[in-house]
C-alpha cells in the first residue's frame, strides 16, 4: 500500500493545475452565460437563457459561425496539400536538403503576432509588394485592399495561416516518410509502380496515422487560432473575418458583455468537443493509451 | 522522359518551392535592413543597397530589449515549472497501473483540444480577484493551462520508448520502485527532456492571447505584443524598426527548433506511429 501513495502523490501537482486553471474555469463560463454581468460595478444577475436567444437571432452569430468553418477547413485542407508536397519533395535525394528544410520550417518558428504584421505590410494597397507585383503582371489594374475589403478579408488571413502554419504539416509527414521501409518502395519499383503509384498504394497507407494526427491536431488548432485574425483584420472589415475566438475576444474585452461572451465561449467549446470525440472515434485507440 | 531532364525538373521545382516559402521572410529581412529613405521606393526591392542597422538600434533601444527579458522570464520559469510538474505525472502513468489510469490521462490531454477562448473570461476574474493582473505570475499561471498537457503527453510517449529492464534490474539491486525510474531512467530521458522543454518554450514565446489580456503596463509586455507599439495611432508604422523586432523576435525561437525538431516530431509522432 505505501508504494503506491507516492506515484499518486506526484499526480496531485499536474491534476489541480489541471481542474484549478482549465476545468474549474471552464465551467465557470458556462455559468457566466447566463447571467448578466454589469461592466461597471461587476453586479451579476440572473437571467436564465436569455443570451443564449439573443445570440441565436443575431445574423453576426451565423456569421461567425460559417467564417468559423470556411477558415478552418480551407487552413486545414491546404496545410495538408502543402505539407504532403513538402515533405514528399523533401523526402527526395537532393542538395542542400537541410538548408531548405530549416528554410521551410522558418514560418512555423515565427510567432503568429509577426506572421501577421508581416502581411499586414505585404498586402498593403500602397507600399506592399503584392499589389505592386500584380500590377506589374497586369492581373490587376489598380492596387486592391486585400485586408480592407470585406469581400477579400478572410481569404486574405486564410492564405497567410496556411503560409504560417503548413511546416508542421511538413516536419510531421516528413518523419513519417521516412520511416516507410525502403525494401516496400523498392517493391513497389520492380512491380513498374510510377512515382504517383508509389504515393497512393505504398507512401499514403503506411503513414495514415500520422495524416489523421496531424489533420486533427491542425484542425483544432485553426478553429482555436486567435493571433492572425485579431492582428491583421480584428475581425472586421464589419466583421467579415470574425471567427470564434476573435469575437469572443472583441464581446468579452472590447464590450465587456461577459455573459455573452461567454455564451460564444461555451458554444465554440462544444463545436470543438463534439468535432474531437468524432475525430477520437475515427482515429481509434491509438491516440492515447 | 530521360533521368537527367526528370532530376532537372525535380530541381526546379524545389527551388521554386523553397523560393516561394521564403519570400515574406526575405522582405522582412530586407526591410529590416533599409534606411527610411529606401523604403518605399517603387519598385520594391529585396536587395538592399546601403544596408543599415539604425532600425535594429532603434528597436532594441525602444522596445526589443525590456520585452526580450519579459518574455525570457516568463517563458523560463514557465518550461521549469511545467516540465517538473509534468515529469512526475507522466512517470506514474507510464510506469504505474493504477484504476482510473487511461480515463484520467484522457481527462488530462482531452484539455488540449479545447479552446483557451472558453476560458479567458474567467481566467480574467481570478486574475483580478487575486490582484495578478498586469504580473509576471498571470502570465506563467495561465500559461500553464495549455503546456502542461502537452508536456505530459510529449514526456509520457517519450517514457514509454525507454526499455523497462534497466529499472528492474536496479530494482533486484534494492532500489525502489520510484527510485529506479529517477536514477535509471531520468537520465536516459534527457533528450526527450530538453524536447519538452524546447516545445513549451517555443509555444509560451508565441503566445498572444494571454499576454494582451493579462498585461497592460508596457514595461511588463513579453515581445509578442510588445512589439505592436511600433504601430502608432491613425494607423502610422514605423516599418523598419518593427521588421527588425520581427527579425530578432523570431530568431532565437527558430535557433532553438532548428536544433530540436528531430525530438520534439518524433514526441508528437511517437503516439501515433506505434499501433
Amino acid at each position: 500500500m505505501k508504494r503506491k501513495i507516492i506515484p499518486i502523490l506526484f499526480l496531485i501537482p499536474s491534476l489541480s493545475l489541471i481542474i484549478g486553471l482549465f476545468y474549474y474555469p471552464l465551467l465557470q463560463t458556462l455559468w457566466l452565460s447566463f447571467y448578466h454581468i454589469e461592466p461597471r460595478s461587476g453586479e451579476v444577475s440572473f437571467i436564465g437563457l436569455e443570451n443564449y436567444l439573443r445570440a441565436l437571432s443575431d445574423v453576426t452569430f451565423y456569421r461567425v459561425l460559417i467564417n468559423s468553418f470556411i477558415w478552418t477547413v480551407l487552413v486545414v485542407i491546404f496545410q495538408f496539400l502543402v505539407g504532403f508536397y513538402t515533405a514528399l519533395l523533401l523526402s527526395q535525394n537532393l542538395k542542400f536538403r537541410s538548408i531548405a528544410r530549416a528554410i521551410i520550417i522558418l514560418p512555423w518558428s515565427m510567432p503568429g503576432v509577426i506572421a501577421g504584421i508581416l502581411w499586414i505590410y505585404l498586402y498593403d494597397a500602397l507600399i506592399g509588394p503584392i499589389n505592386w507585383s500584380l500590377l506589374q503582371l497586369g492581373f490587376i489594374r489598380k492596387p486592391i485592399a486585400w485586408l480592407g475589403s470585406p469581400n477579400t478579408a478572410l481569404f486574405s488571413v486564410i492564405f497567410t495561416a496556411i503560409w504560417k502554419g503548413f511546416p508542421f504539416s511538413t516536419l510531421m509527414y516528413l518523419a513519417a516518410i521516412q520511416a516507410v521501409p525502403n525494401a516496400l518502395l523498392e517493391a513497389a519499383e520492380i512491380d513498374g509502380a510510377g512515382i504517383f503509384s508509389k504515393i497512393r498504394h505504398v507512401i499514403i497507407p503506411s503513414i495514415s496515422p500520422v495524416i489523421k494526427l496531424t489533420i486533427m491536431l491542425t484542425s483544432i488548432w485553426t478553429f482555436n487560432y486567435f493571433d492572425l485574425v485579431w492582428v491583421m483584420t480584428h475581425g472586421g472589415p464589419i466583421n467579415s473575418s470574425h471567427i470564434f475566438p476573435t469575437y469572443v475576444y472583441q464581446i468579452a474585452f472590447e464590450w465587456f458583455d461577459f455573459g455573452m461572451g461567454s455564451v460564444y465561449g461555451i458554444i465554440d467549446a462544444a463545436i470543438l468537443l463534439v468535432f474531437s470525440l468524432i475525430y477520437i472515434k475515427v482515429l481509434g485507440k491509438g491516440w492515447v493509451d | 522522359m530521360s533521368k537527367r531532364v526528370r532530376r532537372l525538373i525535380l530541381y526546379v521545382v524545389y527551388i521554386l518551392t523553397v523560393v516561394a516559402v521564403f519570400a515574406p521572410i526575405a522582405w522582412m529581412i530586407s526591410q529590416s535592413l533599409k534606411d527610411p529613405s529606401e523604403q518605399f521606393v517603387t519598385p520594391p526591392t529585396i536587395l538592399v543597397f546601403k544596408p543599415t542597422l539604425e532600425n535594429y538600434i532603434r528597436a532594441i533601444q525602444s522596445v526589443v530589449l525590456r520585452c526580450f527579458i519579459n518574455s525570457f522570464i516568463v517563458c523560463s520559469l514557465t518550461t521549469i515549472i511545467a516540465v517538473g510538474v509534468s515529469i512526475l505525472s507522466a512517470y506514474t502513468f507510464s510506469r504505474e497501473k493504477f484504476r482510473g489510469r487511461r480515463p484520467l490521462l484522457q481527462f488530462i490531454v482531452v484539455t488540449q483540444l479545447l479552446p483557451l477562448i472558453s476560458i479567458i473570461i474567467p481566467l480574467y476574474r481570478i486574475m483580478h480577484a487575486l490582484h495578478l493582473l498586469d504580473t509576471y505570475a498571470a502570465l506563467i499561471i495561465s500559461f500553464l493551462t495549455f503546456t502542461v498537457p502537452t508536456a505530459i503527453w510529449l514526456l509520457y510517449s517519450f517514457i514509454k520508448t525507454l526499455p523497462l529492464d534497466l529499472e528492474e534490474a536496479a530494482q533486484i539491486d534494492g532500489c525502489s520502485k520510484v527510485g529506479a525510474f529517477f536514477r535509471v531512467t531520468l537520465p536516459l530521458l534527457r533528450p526527450g527532456i530538453t524536447a519538452t522543454a524546447a516545445y513549451v518554450f517555443i509555444v509560451t514565446w508565441q503566445e498572444f492571447l494571454f499576454s494582451l489580456t493579462f498585461i497592460s503596463s508596457p514595461e511588463l509586455k513579453p515581445l509578442s505584443v510588445g512589439i505592436l507599439r511600433f504601430i502608432g495611432q491613425l494607423g502610422l508604422v514605423d516599418w523598419g524598426a518593427l521588421m527588425a523586432s520581427s527579425v530578432l523576435t523570431t530568431l532565437p525561437v527558430f535557433a532553438m527548433f532548428l536544433a530540436l525538431q528531430r525530438q520534439i516530431i518524433s514526441g508528437l509522432t511517437s503516439g501515433a506511429l506505434k499501433q
